[in-house]
Parts: structure tokens; C-alpha cells; sequence
């Protein structure tokens, strides 16, 4: 990795790849070392943990199985990185290559050596991945794209898969470790076992290209050549078969699993190397190629007992030799004649002579034909599946078609007739040792089976080799001499079929393509549920809520206390029904304006209701509110443009009658299931009050106020209260901030800008260019005196008069807020009324100008801090946080305490009157007010 | 009894006060810049010395005004209200530190960093309080700063977003509230460890179960779960970029968080039915955010449906009840953060560097040629987005 | 008297959930004032006992109080509510200026 990165233009190419060969083989020198070890003991473990609580433990396992594969990584990895070196004409590309490559190498033998099945499937992910980003090397190309995209969302989605199943399976045997999982005899017994085998089987066949997931690694022949050789010929297809095999001790042997792996392999098997047969791109025939072997280890995996273990493991080394050998030799092809495409090609061996050695060899090892590596795997296959007459049928069709695929290979490109002059490239000579040495160890490892094969796989299996490369004259050697016959025949007839048109199987990449297209489709659905219609919303979400509570049930109503004591009883009723009416008229009526007033009715009828209780303090903010949103209500009407509001009212009743009878029903059913709530509530309390308050009254004294509510919003509960007047601050400069912004680019005719300037000052930083849009509407406001039409002199004299009026009621309020209803909001809110009255009656400019004392920003930031301070001062003197002080010792006139109650309350009032000039300036402004 | 911590006041009270100096201090942005750095960084020192206080020392308290807790108010962050809260803080932090070098227009206008405070304060309120009403009030603060801050994003549908998601909101605070008040009907407390206590002994009221719902409810429409959905991806994406951050990877965990409570804390009996309605929900959540994202070629967007995939792996994890999947719906929950709120930084950062403004993938497509080191970072994100390694 | 104030609070629910489903928003925005206004009264169903007198203190010793907790808890309750309230006002004049719309219907921009 490090060296990839260095990019050091003064030495050749090739040489990154020796030192990085180097290393790689030093790491495989490294490994065999464990050889001797493994074949004795049989395993080694290594444990560290990494999030223990999730089951993750770094731990390491490494027996024969993970011995030979790891060797396979690193010995053919060594041999890759060599020809990588020679491969790339771009320095840059070489090194993102050997960053990827190296990165895919770790992953890998992570994966084979992971000793916890999470490791595992972490690693198995990160080769996906990988993968992917070596198929889209050239990312360019819009097939490299879509085929490491297919490749990526097929081994993705079978990793998913093997997730789920891996996660089951330890849940099932109590333990995430490899180790243990393998040792646990009785997960067959599970009754999970089909669900997770069935998962695992999914992860293992999508990686291993097994049918019907094939189709991703013929699409996947777009990554540089070395790549395809090392992932999807050597390595990471085999990630699959490493797993079954890992696994095949624990959840093997069942008829579930013999019939899964034998039919899927079987059938992968003949797909594969028939559909070689079809290819004319070298690359895309050794795909094909290479998924046939791959279903052929499958089909192994699932014998019974360990029958087919042996001939798996050959077949594993036999085809990691040949296979990678052939994609390096196509990768020479192609680099030297800038094509791979099999019609083009032919005669290579006189200008290519090595390669064509090469390719001979290994074409015939791929062919099974002795004395090569490849003919002993395909012997002990036949051997395996002696008991099996289907499987054998299957095999040597299989068999044959290889044997011709393989003569097309070596014939048709090398040796046969020379159809036109290539005009060659030379391939470097350095270039041809990598399939060289795979070549030689097909040969060797044929030869010197004993020698070089058997170490590697006795320490997996318990007794020992039999395998030999002439076993004598056998049934499977005869079925052998049958296929190459059959092999060569079909070759030799290559003329005949290749004219034929096979019918039209629906090909995997259209049923993922279709596949594709119909997620899109849903997707698409999915997106339209997201249709922009608020009400729809609220319709989709009201209604969950009903069938949501109407599901888990609504509380119990069996024993409803109806009591109806006095003449005050008689009162609130009529109240209730009052503001229940005054609700429905406001539903009912189409104007605005009365449809306001008869909300504002509705929300008084409350507050009288809760004058009745009596909550004096509840009304008093109630009433209160009720006006300010009322006023709020209408003056933000009045800057509604009047044609919009006129659309909207006439809307009201304007829908179809099924929507009508839509809202009545959903708003009936809430309206009955929150009945239902709140009498189960009311009938859940107990009868008596039992709750905290009383704790509350009890104590109030104690901080000298009377008033329990006014004690618990101060004190008790005090934080509440901050937080609550700055959601209400918020909410001013939230409406200040929101009318202003488009106020910004709309008006401010450069006639107004003086009168402006103090509202701009507070929405707009010093020294913002103001841009001068010249609107027909405001600049014709400008030629009207700026009067409202609320103003005439009666309501100029009363609004005059009711500013410091309402200051003085609210100074009383905060003074004495302990010992009568009111405090500091209510102080706040009465003000701020008469700050309202101001701008109804003297229009926002007028106001301007006699409120220039008034700054609202100040007011409420200085009260929070204000607030905020008080709280934080106790802390300073050993108290804590927001306790009360009491400064009785400073003596009063006119029974007035000293507390911190009083900065407390006076803070809220200063952020509550802020608050709501604030709002009352932002929405004054830049219209009048006027009648509606 | 523990002491009281008053470092547990410091996340919620550092960014208030910072909120009121920031509107004192409203013409000069630079001030305004320093306050809100201070106050961030103040909120994440205190949220990380209280998670490793948490750690030593077991439940952190504050007795707010120093009466005992069903009485008085008390913040009583745990060892899961810490884990949040650093989340919470972290990524507000970031989000401060890239409102500093924002191009936005919005980001420059006086009310914006008090609002972003009081946000702050709001989310980090909502997870150190041990009382359900201030949980309620803290909720309402955040929900009002950022309608607010969207409303006001440069984005021109900002305001409609701010309305559809202001009334949605609505929904969910009224079930709160309502949830609120059967439990106090039932049991006349408003502490949450006094409710657990209550709940634990004494008999088991049908209400409760109806309350649960309820509630359960009101934390599905925070955390943005379907069917209560649709407001998320208007809301987050109309947001200005540091605000979709904060929005869009911890504000949604607020939800998740109140449902870890729920069935954790308070309605052991009622959690199989909760739980199962989880699951499904969960399921479903990450069917559509996928294939919503799929088909989405805003990156803005994208990264909201992409939201619903991760809250539905998290709500999986909530829903599987043991104690491991929870440790996953939390790490999940980190995970999700981090890596959400730093893509979509970068995703503002590109966008803001086009010409037009755009996260169009069609617009910003060929970005990476520009910016090999964003895209790199940008790789990384998505591959950690994905879960690997999870 | 409190079943009637449960019964009154599922009713002005229903109510306002109509009008919050209006078209109209200036409607809509009524309709969240009601809903809010419902579930004080359910706050007040669940602390209203019967009270003869305010809470105050000299009094609680003598007569039976409305619970003074839940009192509180709708102030604030009221408080939250309102300012909500102006800001959804402030955002409907603001959605009206821009999108020259005051109907929730034709307010779909953002979809898909």
C-alpha cells in the first residue's frame, strides 16, 4: 500500500512490482512457515477483542482450509502484482491499482483467516466493495459502470443475505466464534436451521456466481485484466466455496443442503461451460468458464461425508493455476493487439511463442488433460461422483464442453490458420512470467503430486492422500478419454454450431434488468405517497394515530362518575356549550374576520370556565391570550392580500362531497377517541388529589407566595417557565425574521428609507446594501398620508392613555404577583396590549416615532439575560441553580418583599413586552391596518 | 443521594445565554460568531465530562432550585442521555464551526445564531431532562427555532416546508401533551423516574397502555417513521445546510431517543406491543427510504429518504428488545450522526459552489473532478453510510 | 362536571381537526388554535376538582383547591401554544406574499 502510493517517475514501472511481489512473497513464505505446525496440531487461534459487547473479538483461525486458501491469495497475488507492473501504461493507474489490489488482498485473507463470523462477513463486505471499485477502474465506461454496479447490488444483496443467516446461526449456538459455531454439533437439529442455511446458502452462491446469480461475473470482465485473474477467477469467487466448505462440517450433510448445493452446482456447472462455448470475447468465455468449475466445487461441497473434500481442494489449487494463467495470457492478447474479441484472432504463436507455450499449458490443465494438475482434479471428480449416474452425465457433458472451450483457447487464437497480419504491440517479456510460473505449477503440481499438492491439503482431511495422477485403468478415467473425445468432436464441428441460434433463454442481466426497472417503478410509487398536499398528510397521519390507539385499546370506562353538584355546575355547562358553538360558528363561517371573532368568543368562554374552577391565574393569561391572538389574528389578515383570502373563503365549502364526508368522518373519530382518552383519564385520577401539588401547597409559604400556581411557574417548576418565554421570544423573532426576509428584496422605495431605518436595524446587519425594487403597489402607498383608518381622536387620546395605564397595572402585577393572580407574563401581556393599541391606532410609522424609547430586541435580550442572571446568581453564592433568595432583611414599605422572584418576574415581563412589540412592528409593517 | 452536578447545567444554559447575548449583540456578526462558538464548544466540554462522569460515576443530577425531585424539576442525564447528548453536541459543534465559514445568505442575518442556540439548548434539554413536561417545553423550543430557521433559509420554498412541518409538529406535541396528561391523572407525577417507580409497583391501569401508544406516537412523528413521515424530507431539505446537519442527524434522535426511554423506562409491561410495532414499522421505514432514495436525484434529498433507511435499521434495534440490539440501534444511532451530518456539510459545500446553487445530482455531477479530496471524503461517508463496517 | 369536560374536550377536538383539514389556511391555523385550546381543557378535566376557592394558600387549608400543578402546566401550556401560533400566522402572511397562495392545496412545491 505504501509503496503503491509512491509515485516516483525514475523508476521503471516493473520495479513497484518486484518489491511489491517481494513483500507479498514474503508474507507467503511467512504463511507456509505454519505449514508443519498446522499438519500437527490443526489449528491455531487468536483472540483480541474489539467491541466485545456487540460479540466482535478480532480473533484469528487458522487451520489447513484457511492455510491453503490463504496461500492461494498470496502466491498468486505475488504473481499478479508482477504482471500488474508490466500491464499498465499509466503510472498513476498502476498505483491506484496496487492501492485497490492491496487493499483487496488484506480483505481477503482477512476473510479466510477471521475467526468470528462477523470479522468474517465485515471482510467478505469490504472484497464486495473492493471489487466494485476495481470493475469501475475505468469509470468512464458505462459498461464498467453498469456491471460493477449489477456486481456490487447482487454480491450486496447476498451479503445481506449472509448477514441475516450468519446472525441467526450465532444466536442459534450461543456464540459469534467460528471456532465454536464449527464444534457445535447440534444446529442441524435447530429449528432455524433451514431459514439461516438457507440465507448462508444465498450470501456463498451469489458471491460464487452460482445460478441463478451467474450473470455478474461476465459483466464483471470490465475491470482491468490482472483483477479479473486474481478476484473473479482465483479469489474472491472462492470466498463462497471457502465458506461452505468452513461450514459444510456443522450444517452439511443434511438432505437440505446435498440437495441444494449438488442441483444448484450441477446446474451452474452445464450452464457455465455451455455458455462459454457462445462467448466470442476471451474474457467473458473464461467467465463463463470459471462459473462452471466454481458450480462443479459446489456440487462437491455437498456430497455426504467428506467424499468430496478432497477433489474440492484440488479443483480449488487446479483451477486458482489454470484459470488465472488463461485471463493473464488474454490480458497479454489484448495488450498486444488491442483486441479480444475471438474472431479477430488467430495464429498468434509465431510472433507470441512463449505465450503460446503458456497458453497450452494451461489450456490443457483447464481440459484435463494429463499429466496436468487439472486432469488429476477432474479424475478425482469423477471419483467422487462415481455413485451418482445424473451427476456423472452432467459432469462429462460439462467435461466436453470445456475440452473444446479449452481447444478454442489454445487452437483458434495460437495455432490455428492465420486469418490477417496482426499489427502487434510486443508484449514485454517480463510480463510473461506470471503465467509462466502459474503454468509451471499446473504442471509441476501435476507431475509432483505428492511432492507439492498433498502437503497442502493433508492437514485439511484425516486420513491420507490417495490421489495419484494414473490410477490405473478406472471407470473415471474412461469417462475422462470419453469427454476429451466428446471435446474434440464438438470442436472440430465448431463450424456447425456456432451458426445455430440457441432459443431465446430469458438471460439473467434482463431478469435483473427487469428486476431494476420494477424497483424503480415502486420506488416511483413510492415517492408520489409523497404528493406535496399538506392535509393529505395530516389525513394519513391522524388516521394511523386512530388505528394505532383503537388497536392497543382505549383505556376502560366502567364505572363513569357523572356528578353534578350546584348552580356553578349549571353556569360552566352553559359556558361549555357556548364556546362549543362559538367553534362551530368559527368553522362555519366564511368571512374571516367574524370567523376570528367567534374563535376569540370561544377561547373566553374558556377562560370563564376557568374563572369558575376557580383558577384565577389560568383565566386571567387565558383572557389575555385570547385578546393578543385575536388582534393577531386580524392584523395579520389585513396582510393577506385580499384577492388570495377571497379564493381561499370561497374554497371553503367549494370541495367535492366525498372529502367533505372524508374530514367529518376522520375528525369524528379522532374527536371520539380523544373523548374516549380524556374520560379514561378523568376516570383513572384519584378521587382524591393525591398528587405532588400537594407538596406544592404545603411548601409555597416557604418562599413567601401565596399564590401555589404563581409559586410553582416561578419557583417549583421555574425552569418551565424560561424555557417558555424563550419559545416565546423565539416566536417573536421568528415573525420579525420571517416577514422581513422577503421584505428585504421587495420594497423600500429610497423615499421611506429614513422612516425605515429602525426596523431594518433590527432585521438587517449595519451596512447591507438595500436593493431599491420599485414595486407599482408601494410606491403608490407612498403618495397616501400613512393614516389608519382606526385613527380618529377619541382612539388617539385613549391609546395615549393606555400605555402607561397598562404599565402601571402591570408594575402592581409584578410588585404583587405573589399574593394575587398575575405575574410577570400577564404584566408583559397587558403592556404589550398597549403597545398593540399604539400600532391599530397610529399605524406603524406614526407608532415609530412616539415608541422610539421602545426597543424590543433590547427588551427581550436584556430580559432573558435578565432571567438568566437571576438563575445563576445562587450559584454564585453557594445556592443552587435557580433557587430562591429572599432579601427580607431589606425592609419594604407597603408589604412588598425583596426576592429573586421579583427580578425573575420582572426579566419575563421585559422579554414578554419585547416579544410582542416585536411581533406587532413586524406585522404593522409596511402596511396600515385596515378595516376589514 | 448524588450530589448535584451543576456541569449538567452547562449544554442547556451555555447556548440560552448565549441565545440573549446574541440578540444584544444583534448587528455585529462577528461577535455573534464568537458567542455561538464559545456556547457550542462550553455545551460539548460539559456533554463529554458528564458522559465520563456517567461512566465513573453512575446517574448525573441537578436538582433545579434544590427541591427534591417529584417536586422540583431535576435534569438526570444517564449513562444514554450522556451517549446522546455528546452526539447531539459534537455535531452541533461542527455545524457551528461551518456556519462560521457559510456562504448562505440566511446564516448572516442578526437572528440566526440565537436561534441556532436556542435550538441547541432546546435539543440538549431534551435529552438531560428527567421530567416529561419540561421534556415537552424543551421539544417545543427546538421545533420553533428550527421551523424558524428554515422559514428563513435561502431556500425559496423554505417557508412552505416551515408551514408543513409547523402543523405536523402540531400533531405531535398535542399527543405529548395528551400522553402527559393521562399520566399525571394516573399517577399525579411528572418525574420520569417517579413514573417508572409508580408504574413498576402499583397496579397497572388500561389508560397506561393508551398513554404508551400515545406517546409512542408523538416520538415516531419526531424521529420522522412512517406513516408519520412526510414532513422529513420538505423540512430537512429546505434547511439551511448546517441546520439540515443538526436536523437531520441528531433533532430525529430525539424521537428515538424518548422511544429507547419509553421502553426502557417507563412502559416495561406495554413494550412487546410497542416493540412489535417497531419492528414493522422499522421494516417498512427502510423498505421506503431505499427505494425512495433511489429514485431521488436531488443529493439533498437523497440523504433525507436515505434518513428513514437508518432510523428504520435503529428502530430495529429499539424494537429487538435485547440488550445487544440496543447497543446496535446506539452505535447504529452514533454512527448515523456523524457520518449524515459531515455528508451533508459536504454536500452544502459543493452546492454552494455551484453556479446555481443546486444539489441536483445532475447539477453537481463531475464535482468530484474538481474536488478529489471532498469527493474521497465524500466515498468514505457514503461506505460508512452503508454500514461497513458495522 | 369532569365527564362533561371530558366529553367537551373529544368534541372540540373533533372540531378542530375538521377545521385544521380546511383548505383555507387561515382556517387551518383556527383549527390548530382549537386543538390546543381542547387539550387544556383535558389538562383541566384531569386537575379540576371541584374547587371552592383559588389556590392560595390561606385558603388550601381550609377548603378544597383545582390541583395548582395542572394550572401551571396550562399556563405554560398557553404560553407554547401562542407562540406558535404567531409564528404560524407570520409564516402563513410570508407563504402568501411569496407563493401568492393562501390555499393548502396549491401550496405543493415540495414533493416527490
Amino acid at each position: 500500500m505504501v509503496l503503491a502510493s509512491v509515485e516516483q517517475k525514475s523508476l521503471s514501472k516493473a520495479v513497484y512490482g518486484w518489491l511489491l511481489a517481494g513483500l507479498v512473497s514474503i508474507l507467503f513464505a511467512w504463511l507456509l512457515s505454519y505449514l508443519p505446525t498446522i499438519t500437527n496440531l490443526g489449528v491455531i487461534e487468536l483472540s483480541l477483542p474489539w467491541v466485545p459487547q456487540l460479540g466482535l473479538t478480532l480473533s484469528l483461525y487458522l487451520d489447513g482450509l484457511s492455510l491453503l486458501f490463504g496461500l492461494v491469495i498470496l502466491g498468486i497475488g505475488a504473481v499478479i502484482v508482477v504482471y500488474a507492473g508490466y500491464y499498465f501504461d499509466e503510472i498513476a493507474d498502476l498505483a491506484r491499482f496496487y492501492g485497490l489490489l492491496m487493499g483487496f488482498m488484506g480483505a481477503m485473507l482477512a476473510l479466510v483467516l477471521a475467526g468470528n463470523v462477523l470479522t468474517l462477513f465485515i471482510a467478505w463486505e469490504l472484497t464486495s466493495i473492493l471489487s466494485f471499485l476495481l470493475i469501475s477502474f475505468y469509470g468512464t465506461r458505462t459498461e464498467a459502470r453498469n456491471g460493477a454496479l449489477q456486481a456490487l447490488i447482487i454480491t450486496g444483496g447476498g451479503g445481506l443475505a449472509l448477514l441475516v443467516g450468519l446472525v441467526l446461526m450465532g444466536t442459534a449456538s450461543g456464540s459469534m466464534d467460528l471456532s465454536q459455531i464449527i464444534s457445535n454439533s447440534s444446529l442441524r437439529d435447530h429449528p432455524w436451521y433451514s431459514a439461516f442455511t438457507l440465507l448462508i446458502l444465498i450470501g456463498c452462491f451469489s458471491k460464487s456466481a452460482q445460478f441463478p446469480f451467474h450473470f455478474w461475473l461476465p459483466g464483471a470482465m470490465s475491470a482491468p485484466t490482472p483483477a479479473s485473474a486474481y478476484l473473479h477467477s482465483a479469489t474472491m469467487v472462492k470466498a463462497g466455496i471457502y465458506l461452505l466448505l468452513r461450514l459444510a462440517p456443522t450444517l452439511g450433510d443434511t438432505a437440505f443442503w446435498q440437495t441444494a448445493l449438488m442441483s444448484i452446482g450441477l446446474l451452474t456447472m452445464l450452464i457455465g461451460a455451455a455458455f462459454a462455448l457462445r462467448q466470442r470475447d476471451l474474457k467473458a468465455a473464461l467467465a463463463y468458464s470459471t462459473i462452471s468449475q466454481l458450480g462443479a466445487l459446489v456440487a462437491l461441497i455437498g456430497l455426504p461425508g467428506e467424499a468430496g473434500l478432497e477433489a474440492a481442494l484440488v479443483g480449488i489449487l487446479a483451477h486458482a493455476l489454470y484459470k488465472a494463467a488463461l485471463f493473464l495470457v488474454v490480458g497479454a492478447i489484448d495488450h498486444s493487439t488491442g483486441t479480444r474479441n475471438l474472431d479477430e484472432l488467430g495464429g498468434l504463436a509465431r510472433q507470441l511463442p512463449g505465450w503460446a507455450v503458456v497458453a497450452t499449458m494451461a489450456g490443457l490443465s483447464m481440459g484435463g488433460l494429463p499429466p496436468l494438475l487439472g486432469f488429476v482434479a477432474k479424475e478425482s471428480l469423477l471419483y467422487a461422483m462415481l455413485e451418482n449416474p445424473l451427476a456423472l452425465g452432467i459432469i462429462v457433458c460439462s467435461a466436453a464442453f470445456t475440452v473444446t472451450m479449452a481447444l478454442i483457447l489454445v487452437w483458434d487464437v495460437f495455432w490455428g490458420k492465420r486469418e490477417e497480419p496482426h499489427h502487434l504491440h510486443e508484449a514485454s517479456r517480463g510480463m510473461l512470467f506470471a503465467p509462466a510460473v502459474l503454468a509451471g505449477g499446473s504442471l509441476l503440481g501435476g507431475i509432483q503430486l505428492q511432492a507439492f499438492v498433498a502437503p497442502l491439503i493433508t492437514p485439511m482431511i484425516m486420513h491420507d492422500l490417495h490421489l495419484t495422477l494414473f490410477a490405473g485403468f478406472n471407470t473415471p478415467l474412461a469417462l475422462s478419454i470419453v469427454a476429451i473425445v466428446g471435446g474434440v468432436a464438438i470442436f472440430a464441428a465448431r463450424n456447425t454450431w456456432r451458426t445455430w441460434t440457441l432459443p431465446a433463454l430469458p438471460e439473467g442481466t434482463q431478469i435483473y434488468k427487469s428486476l431494476v426497472s420494477g424497483v424503480e417503478k415502486i420506488a416511483d410509487l413510492a415517492l408520489r405517497t409523497q404528493n406535496g398536499k399538506l392535509r393529505y398528510y395530516l389525513i394519513v397521519i391522524l388516521g394511523s394515530v386512530a388505528i394505532l390507539q383503537a388497536s392497543a385499546g382505549l383505556g376502560h370506562l366502567d364505572n363513569v362518575k357523572f356528578e353534578f353538584n350546584s348552580g356553578t355546575d349549571i353556569l360552566r355547562t352553559l359556558l361549555l356549550l357556548l364556546s362549543l358553538g362559538a367553534t362551530l360558528a368559527s368553522i362555519l363561517y366564511r368571512k374571516h374576520l367574524l370567523a376570528a371573532l367567534a374563535l376569540g368568543l370561544s377561547g373566553y368562554c374558556v377562560g370563564g370556565l376557568f374563572l369558575l374552577e376557580p383558577a384565577p391565574d389560568v383565566a386571567l393569561v387565558q383572557f389575555m391570550v385570547e385578546t393578543v391572538g385575536t388582534v393577531l389574528l386580524i392584523v395579520m389578515l389585513s396582510r393577506i392580500d385580499a384577492d388570495e383570502r377571497e379564493r381561499a373563503m370561497n374554497s371553503l365549502w367549494k370541495q367535492s362531497r366525498a372529502g367533505l364526508v372524508r374530514d367529518i368522518v376522520i375528525a369524528t373519530v379522532i374527536g371520539v377517541g380523544v373523548g374516549i382518552f380524556a374520560l379514561s383519564a378523568v376516570n383513572h385520577r384519584q378521587s382524591v388529589p393525591e398528587t405532588i401539588a400537594t407538596w406544592h401547597i404545603e411548601h409555597s409559604p416557604d418562599i413567601g407566595i401565596n399564590d401555589v400556581v404563581g409559586a410553582i411557574v416561578t419557583d417549583f417548576r421555574g425552569m418551565d417557565t424560561i424555557i417558555e418565554i424563550t419559545v416565546f421570544s423565539v416566536a417573536a423573532l421568528g415573525v420579525l425574521t420571517i416577514l422581513a426576509v422577503p421584505a428585504r428584496k421587495l420594497h423600500s422605495p429610497a423615499g421611506r428609507l429614513r422612516v425605515l431605518r429602525r426596523f431594518e436595524n433590527a432585521v438587517l446587519r449595519r451596512g447591507t446594501v438595500l436593493e431599491v425594487v420599485h414595486e407599482p403597489e408601494a410606491v403608490h402607498e407612498d403618495d397616501k398620508p400613512l393614516v389608519s383608518a382606526f385613527s380618529t381622536p377619541l382612539t388617539r387620546i385613549m391609546a395615549r392613555f393606555m400605555l402607561p395605564f397598562a404599565f402601571l397595572v402591570a408594575l402592581t402585577q409584578l410588585l404583587y404577583g405573589g399574593d394575587a393572580p398575575g405575574d410577570g407574563f400577564t404584566a408583559g401581556v397587558i403592556t404589550g396590549l398597549g403597545v398593540t393599541l399604539f400600532y391599530v391606532v397610529f399605524g406603524y410609522h406614526e407608532s415609530h416615532e412616539r415608541l422610539r424609547w421602545l426597543n424590543p430586541r433590547w427588551l427581550i435580550g436584556g430580559g432573558l439575560a435578565l432571567v438568566i442572571g437571576n438563575a445563576i446568581f445562587p450559584l454564585l453564592i453557594g445556592q443552587s441553580f435557580l433557587a430562591h433568595l429572599s432579601f427580607d432583611q431589606i425592609v419594604l414599605p407597603a408589604n412588598l418583599h425583596l426576592s429573586s422572584t421579583l427580578v425573575y418576574e420582572t426579566g419575563i415581563f421585559l422579554t414578554v413586552l419585547g416579544s410582542i412589540s416585536m411581533v406587532m412592528e413586524a406585522i404593522a409593517y409596511p402596511k396600515e391596518v385596515e378595516p376589514l | 443521594m448524588t450530589p448535584d452536578n451543576p456541569l449538567v447545567l452547562l449544554p442547556i444554559f451555555a447556548p440560552l445565554s448565549g441565545a440573549a447575548l446574541c440578540i444584544l449583540m444583534a448587528r455585529y456578526l462577528r461577535v455573534q460568531h464568537a458567542i455561538g462558538l464559545t456556547a457550542s464548544s462550553l455545551a460539548w466540554v460539559a456533554s463529554l465530562a458528564i458522559l465520563i462522569q456517567n461512566w465513573q460515576g453512575g446517574l448525573q443530577v441537578y436538582r433545579l432550585g434544590g427541591y427534591q425531585p417529584p417536586y422540583g424539576i431535576i435534569l438526570a442525564p444517564d449513562m444514554l442521555s450522556a451517549l446522546f447528548e455528546v452526539m447531539a453536541t459534537t455535531v452541533v459543534l461542527c455545524g457551528t464551526i461551518y456556519i462560521l465559514g457559510c456562504h448562505d445568505k440566511c446564516v448572516s442575518l442578526p437572528a440566526f445564531m440565537p436561534l441556532f442556540l436556542c435550538m441547541n439548548a432546546g435539543l440538549n434539554g431534551a435529552f438531560y431532562t428527567g421530567d416529561i413536561f419540561t421534556l415537552f417545553v424543551f421539544q417545543e423550543l427546538m421545533i420553533m427555532s428550527s421551523v424558524v430557521l428554515v422559514a428563513i433559509s435561502d431556500n425559496r420554498l423554505g417557508v412552505e416546508a416551515a408551514i408543513k412541518y409547523l402543523l405536523i409538529s402540531a400533531m405531535g406535541s398535542l399527543f405529548l401533551l395528551m400522553g402527559i396528561a393521562a399520566i399525571y391523572a394516573t399517577f399525579g407525577t411528572l418525574t420520569l423516574a417517579d413514573i417508572a417507580r409508580l408504574l413498576e409497583g402499583g397496579e397497572r391501569p388500561l389508560l397506561a397502555q393508551a398513554a404508551a401508544v400515545v406517546l409512542m406516537c408523538a416520538f415516531l412523528l419526531k424521529s420522522a417513521v412512517f406513516p408519520f413521515h412526510f414532513w422529513q424530507p420538505d423540512f430537512h431539505t429546505a434547511a439551511p445546510t448546517p441546520v439540515h446537519a443538526v436536523l437531520s442527524s441528531v433533532v430525529v434522535k430525539v424521537g428515538v431517543y424518548g422511544l429507547i426511554r419509553l421502553t426502557m423506562l417507563l412502559f416495561i409491561a406495554e413494550a412487546p406491543l410497542v416493540r412489535s410495532l417497531l419492528l414493522i414499522l422499522g421494516v417498512i421505514g427502510i423498505f421506503f427510504g431505499g427505494l425512495a432514495a433511489l429514485r431521488t436525484y436531488d443529493a439533498k434529498r437523497m440523504l433525507a429518504y436515505s434518513t428513514f433507511g437508518q432510523i428504520g435499521f435503529i428502530l430495529l434495534g429499539i424494537g429487538w428488545g435485547t440488550p445487544l440490539a440496543l447497543v446496535g440501534a446506539i452505535v447504529y444511532a452514533f454512527n448515523h450522526a456523524f457520518i449524515k451530518s459531515s455528508l451533508l456539510m459536504i454536500t452544502g459545500a459543493i452546492a454552494s459552489r455551484m453556479p446555481n446553487k443546486s444539489a441536483k445530482l445532475i447539477d453537481i455531477g463531475g464535482a468530484g473532478n474538481q474536488m478529489r479530496n471532498v469527493s474521497i471524503l465524500y466515498f468514505i461517508g457514503g461506505l460508512a453510510l452503508t454500514g461497513i463496517p458495522r | 362536571m369532569n365527564v362533561l369536560f371530558a366529553v367537551a374536550t373529544g368534541i372540540m377536538f373533533g372540531l378542530g381537526v375538521f377545521q385544521l383539514l380546511r383548505r383555507d389556511m387561515v382556517k387551518s391555523a383556527m383549527g390548530f388554535y382549537i386543538l390546543f385550546t381542547a387539550i387544556n381543557l383535558l389538562f383541566f378535566a384531569v386537575g379540576a376538582f371541584n374547587g371552592r376557592v383559588p389556590a392560595y394558600v390561606q385558603a388550601a387549608e381550609t377548603a378544597q383547591v383545582s390541583d395548582p400543578l395542572v394550572q401551571a402546566l396550562i399556563l405554560t401550556a398557553i404560553v407554547i401554544s401562542f407562540g406558535t401560533y404567531a409564528i404560524l400566522l407570520g409564516l402563513i402572511s410570508s407563504s402568501a406574499r411569496r407563493y401568492r397562495t393562501a390555499d393548502l392545496d396549491t401550496l405543493d412545491h415540495l414533493k416527490g
